[in-house]
C-alpha cells in the first residue's frame, strides 16, 4: 500500500481495485442498513449543527438560514450587556450547586440506609418505589405539585391552615419555589441516583466487614471506615458529571415549575434561550446565547476532568 | 452487614428501627401524592367541603364523572391517540432501524465502520441545541406534522452502540452456518440475529418507550395545531396553565359533582396509570440497562 504508485503495476493496481469493489458489494446489505441512519443524521443531527452558525448570523426568516447575512460576534457582544443573561447565569448556577448540595448527597443517603436493611422483601419495595418517580414525566410531577401545593384547595396548605398557619403561595415565592425545585428534585431522582451507589455497594468485598465485626467495629465505624472510602471512586464520579453540569439546567423542571412571580430565581439560561427564541424570535441571540453556555460547560466538563486525573482519581471523559 | 445477619439470627436493634422508619417515611412520601391525586379525582363538590379531613386517605364522596369528564373532552382524547401512535409506531420504528445499523456496525470487517460510528457518535458531544434545530426542522417543512414525532426521535447513538455491543457477542459461527445453509443476509438478521437478541431489544425498546410516553416539549414545541398535541401537552394546559377551554362543557361546583381539581386529579391519573402498570414489569431492564451503560463507561 505504502509503495509509489508509479512503481504500482496496473495489474496489481486493477486487482486492488477490483478486491476493494467486491468487498464493497460483500457488504452491500450493510450498507442499505446503515443507510436510513445516515440519512437520518444528516438531516436532524449534522443540520442543526449547521444551524448553529445563525450564532453569527443576523437572522430573517424571509433569507433563512442559509441565506442571512453574516455579523460576526456581534450577537455575542451583545451578551455581556444583557441583565437577563446575567441573572438566568447566575440562577442557573446557583441552583445547580444547590441541587450538588442537596440532591447528590440524598441519593447516597438512601443507597447506605438500603445497605443497612436486614429485610430483603422490605429493602426490594423501597428501591422499587423510591424509582417510581424517575419515570414520571416533569409535567405530570409539576402538575402533582400544582394539585397539592394550591394555596387554596392544596393538602399542604389545608393542613398549615388546620394547625393555625396562614396558607403560603408555595410556588409563588421565590424562597419558596428554590425550596420545591430542590425538594422536588429529590423526590423525582433519589432512587435512581442511589442505583449507581447501590451497585458500588454491592462491590465491596464482604470479607471486610467480617473482619472488622471480629475486630470490634460497630455500623458507624463500618460506615465511615469501610463504605465511604469504597465508594469515595464513585463519588467522585458523580460529582464530576454533576460539576460539568452545572451550566445545563434542568429545562423540563423549571419550565413546568416556573411563573412571572418567581422569574427573578428561578429563570435559568435554557428556559431563557426558549423564551428568547419561540416567544420573542430573537433566533440569532439566542443561539448564540446557547453556544456560549454550550461551550462554556464544555470547557466546564474538561477543566473538572483535567483536575480529578491530576488528583489521582479515574476520570470520565 | 447482611452476611452477618445471616450467620446469627436476625435480631433487630433501635438502629435497625430508626433506618426503617427513615426509609418508610421516604416510600410513602412517593406513594402519598400519587394516592392523593387519585383519591381526589374520585371524589366530588359536596364531599369535599363537607369533609374536616384534607388528607383524604379516602374519597370525600364517590364519583366516576371527573373521568367520564376527562374522556369526553375531545383535547384528551385526541391527545391519547397520539402518544399512542407516537409511542407505539416510534418504539418499534426506532428499535428496528436501530438495530439495522448497529447490526451493520458490529462487521467487524465492514469497510469504513470506523469512519460510519464517529459519523454517529459526533452527535453525542455536538448538539444543534434548541433554537438551530428548530429552525432546521422548520426549513424541511415538518413543523405540525405528525411523523415528527416518530422521526425525531428515531436514532440515538447510546442506545445504538449497546445494541452493537450486543450484537457483536453473538459467535460468528452461527452466521457462518446460517449462510452455508443458503439464507441472505437479510434472512440472516431476521432469523438468527433478531431472534437471538430479543432480550437486549426489548431492554432498550422499554426506554424509548418511555422516552416516548414521556415526552412532551417536542409536540409542544413544533405543533400548533392544539387537536395535534400529545396528552401530557393537553395535561399541562389543564393544570399548569389552567386554561379553561379544557373544562368547556364540563359541570362543576354541583354537589355530587367532581371539582375543577378532582378533573385536574383524574386527567393526571390517566397519564400516571399506564406508567404505573407497566412500571413493576420493566423495572429490571432499566436496572440492567443502567449496569450495561455503567460498563461501557
Amino acid at each position: 500500500m505504502k509503495k509509489d504508485p508509479n512503481q504500482m503495476n496496473l495489474v496489481q493496481k486493477k486487482s486492488k481495485f477490483q478486491l476493494i469493489g467486491k468487498q464493497l458489494y460483500h457488504y452491500r446489505w450493510m450498507y442499505l442498513f446503515l443507510l436510513p441512519a445516515v440519512i437520518w443524521y444528516i438531516l436532524f443531527a449534522y443540520l442543526p449543527i449547521y444551524g448553529i452558525s445563525i450564532a453569527f448570523k443576523d437572522y430573517n426568516i424571509v433569507e433563512g438560514v442559509w441565506g442571512s447575512a453574516w455579523v460576526g460576534l456581534d450577537n455575542f457582544r451583545k451578551i455581556f450587556s444583557d441583565a437577563n443573561f446575567a441573572r438566568a447565569f447566575k440562577n442557573t448556577i446557583f441552583i445547580s450547586a444547590l441541587k450538588l448540595i442537596f440532591v447528590t448527597p440524598s441519593g447516597l443517603i438512601l443507597a447506605l440506609l438500603l445497605s443497612e436493611v436486614k429485610n430483603k422483601l422490605f429493602k426490594g419495595a423501597v428501591q422499587s418505589f423510591s424509582m417510581l418517580t424517575h419515570f414520571f414525566s416533569w409535567v405530570i410531577i409539576a402538575s402533582i405539585m400544582t394539585v397539592m401545593l394550591s394555596p387554596n384547595t392544596g393538602v399542604v396548605n389545608q393542613i398549615i391552615v388546620m394547625l393555625g398557619g396562614e396558607p403560603i403561595y408555595f410556588l409563588a415565592e421565590e424562597k419558596w419555589f428554590i425550596v420545591w425545585v430542590v425538594l422536588s428534585d429529590i423526590w423525582e431522582s433519589a432512587g435512581w441516583n442511589a442505583l449507581i451507589f447501590i451497585a458500588a455497594i454491592s462491590g465491596i468485598s464482604p470479607e471486610l466487614y467480617e473482619a472488622a465485626s471480629i475486630d470490634g467495629a460497630g455500623r458507624w465505624s463500618k460506615l465511615f471506615r469501610i463504605t465511604i472510602p469504597c465508594l469515595s471512586g464513585t463519588i467522585c464520579t458523580v460529582l464530576i458529571l454533576k460539576l460539568g453540569g452545572l451550566l445545563s439546567g434542568n429545562f423540563n423542571q423549571i419550565f413546568n415549575l416556573y411563573n412571572s412571580a418567581v422569574m427573578d430565581v428561578a429563570d435559568i439560561l435554557d428556559t431563557y434561550v426558549y423564551r428568547l427564541g419561540i416567544n420573542s424570535m430573537q433566533y440569532s441571540y439566542s443561539s448564540a446565547v446557547n453556544l456560549f453556555q454550550n461551550v462554556i460547560g464544555l470547557l466546564l466538563v474538561f477543566t473538572v476532568n483535567k483536575i480529578v486525573k491530576r488528583a489521582g482519581q479515574e476520570g470520565v471523559v | 452487614m447482611q452476611r452477618k445477619s445471616k450467620k446469627k439470627k436476625k435480631k433487630y436493634t433501635f438502629a435497625d428501627y430508626v433506618i426503617g422508619f427513615l426509609l418508610l417515611c421516604f416510600a410513602i412520601s412517593i406513594i402519598y401524592p400519587v394516592w392523593y391525586l387519585f383519591m381526589l379525582s374520585l371524589s366530588t363538590y359536596g364531599g369535599i367541603s363537607s369533609s374536616d379531613n384534607p388528607f383524604m386517605l379516602t374519597p370525600a364522596g364517590f364519583t366516576l364523572t371527573a373521568y367520564k369528564n376527562i374522556f369526553s373532552s375531545p383535547y384528551i382524547q385526541s391527545g391519547y391517540l397520539i402518544t399512542i401512535f407516537r409511542t407505539v409506531v416510534g418504539t418499534s420504528a426506532s428499535i428496528f432501524f436501530m438495530a439495522l445499523a448497529a447490526y451493520a456496525l458490529s462487521k467487524s470487517n465492514l469497510p469504513g465502520r470506523k469512519g460510519f460510528t464517529m459519523f454517529f457518535m459526533v452527535n453525542m458531544f455536538i448538539q444543534g441545541g434548541l433554537i438551530p434545530t428548530y429552525l432546521m426542522i422548520k426549513e424541511l417543512g415538518l413543523l405540525d406534522n405528525i411523523w415528527l414525532l416518530v422521526l425525531l426521535p428515531l436514532f440515538n447513538t447510546y442506545y445504538m452502540i449497546i445494541l452493537r455491543s450486543f450484537f457483536s457477542t453473538i459467535p460468528k459461527s452461527l452466521e457462518e452456518a446460517a449462510r452455508i445453509d443458503g439464507a441472505s443476509e437479510v434472512q440472516i438478521f431476521g432469523k438468527v440475529i433478531v431472534p437471538l437478541s430479543i432480550p437486549s431489544l426489548i431492554a432498550v425498546g422499554t426506554w424509548v418507550f418511555f422516552t416516548h410516553w414521556n415526552s412532551w416539549f417536542d409536540s409542544q414545541l413544533y405543533f400548533t395545531t392544539m387537536k395535534k398535541q400529545v396528552v401530557l401537552v393537553q395535561i399541562r394546559r389543564l393544570v399548569i396553565e389552567q386554561s379553561n377551554l379544557l373544562l368547556t362543557g364540563m359541570t362543576t361546583g354541583k354537589a355530587n359533582l367532581p371539582t375543577e381539581n378532582s378533573i385536574q386529579a383524574a386527567g393526571i391519573m390517566v397519564t400516571v396509570l399506564p406508567v404505573l402498570i407497566i412500571y413493576p414489569f420493566v423495572k429490571r431492564f432499566f436496572v440492567e440497562g443502567m449496569t450495561l451503560g455503567a460498563v461501557k463507561e
